[in-house]
């Protein structure tokens, strides 16, 4: 990422709770080294509840401004990662709830097509003939579907589908049971296959 | 690879969705300018720092304007409610006592306190023997009331 000032590879060195000692005891500047550091696996996560980019990058600051003024409270039973990640969630559904009737009319956003993506395509068989036609076709139908189920099925599916997280961490991350994570997942993963049948049953 | 496979598969190539490294490199310096400005809209006004604080509570504990409305409606059927059982309660409360309070019956001019188990038994077996002797024509005292009886019927 970019060009790095002697300050931001001496952040990066240093492991999470030691920067936050050192923020807390006065050195602000180190938040930047976390900032640095999960800026693009938080833009991931509220990027795949919103399906928007100027959302994301909005909801993102906030996220950041939040955890940054809300570090005294954060008690250190967690990672600084878990503890920031559930801000970021809980902001982000909030948002979500807040602006739906705006959000019902928003435009989807291009994909940014790399080397890995395209590798992900193919082993999936998906694409044939015209592969930006298809791609952006392909990302259309994910996000739509997506914003077709309903708040909390669509966060246990981006938490578990898209992020990897294990069950007892979502149910942990969204105060739930860990049964409910599994049901919704399972409700949420049956609307899916309807909605996504055509790119699901090539063989 | 079944269904299930597959869509989880789709689902992850979510993951490439990103903005690229430029828009991560100039993030550090848009998150400073963000916080200045919110620096300074903080300082323009309290309101601003006061419903701030308050949405950042009701953020934290998961509470949205719908669930703060539907909340509030529990809260209130459930006051409504109790007020309504409290209301009748007290009322019933008050009839029991008046009923307590109240004077006896008369018998012939005899007192009956009607809360006494032994009175009652006393006021039936009264009643019987007055009803016994002024059959014929005669007059009873119920309550303080006085009523006349005249029976054709002779036994």
């Amino acid at each position: 990422m970019g060009e790095e000032t002697p300050k931001s590879s001496e952040q990066d060195a240093l492991k999470d709770e030691e920067l936050v000692k050192s923020i807390l005891a006065g050195n602000v500047d180190d938040y930047d080294g976390l900032v640095r550091r999960y800026a693009d696996r938080l833009y991931a996560v509220i990027y795949n509840m919103t399906s928007n980019h100027e959302d994301t990058n909005d909801l993102l600051m906030e996220v950041f401004d939040k955890a940054f003024r809300n570090l005294p409270k954060y008690k250190r039973n967690s990672s600084f990662y878990t503890w920031i990640y559930r801000v970021a969630v809980n902001h982000t559904l909030n948002y979500i709830q807040k602006n739906k009737k705006q959000r019902k009319n928003m435009s989807l956003n291009d994909l940014n097509i790399d080397d890995r993506f395209e590798k992900d395509l193919e082993d999936l068989k998906v694409i044939t003939g015209d592969k930006s036609a298809e791609l952006e076709e392909l990302q259309k139908k994910l996000n739509e579907s997506l914003q077709k189920l309903s708040d909390e099925h669509r966060t246990v599916v981006i938490l578990y589908d898209i992020d990897g997280m294990a069950h007892a961490d979502i149910a942990k991350t969204l105060n739930c049971s860990e049964g409910t994570v599994r049901s919704r997942l399972h409700y949420a993963h049956k609307h899916l296959q309807k909605l996504l049948n055509p790119y699901l049953d090539i063989e | 690879m079944n269904k299930e496979e597959r869509l989880h598969s789709l689902l992850k190539l979510k993951k490439h969705e990103t903005p690229g490294d430029a828009y991560f490199d100039a993030f550090v310096d848009e998150f400073h300018r963000y916080q200045r400005t919110e620096v300074l809209e903080g300082r323009k006004s309290w309101l601003f720092r006061w419903k701030r604080g308050v949405h950042e509570i009701m953020e934290d504990l998961l509470i949205t304007p719908a669930r703060l409305l539907q909340g509030s409606a529990a809260v209130f059927g459930v006051v409504l409610l109790s007020a309504v059982l409290l209301v009748g309660q007290f009322q019933n409360q008050s009839a029991s006592e008046g009923l307590a309070s109240h004077d006896g019956i008369y018998v012939d001019g005899t007192e009956f306190n009607s809360n006494s188990i032994s009175n009652h038994a006393e006021l039936i077996m009264a009643h019987l023997s007055s009803f016994e002797h002024d059959f014929e024509g005669s007059q009873y005292v119920t309550g303080g009331a006085t009523l006349t009886h005249v029976s054709e019927i002779s036994f």
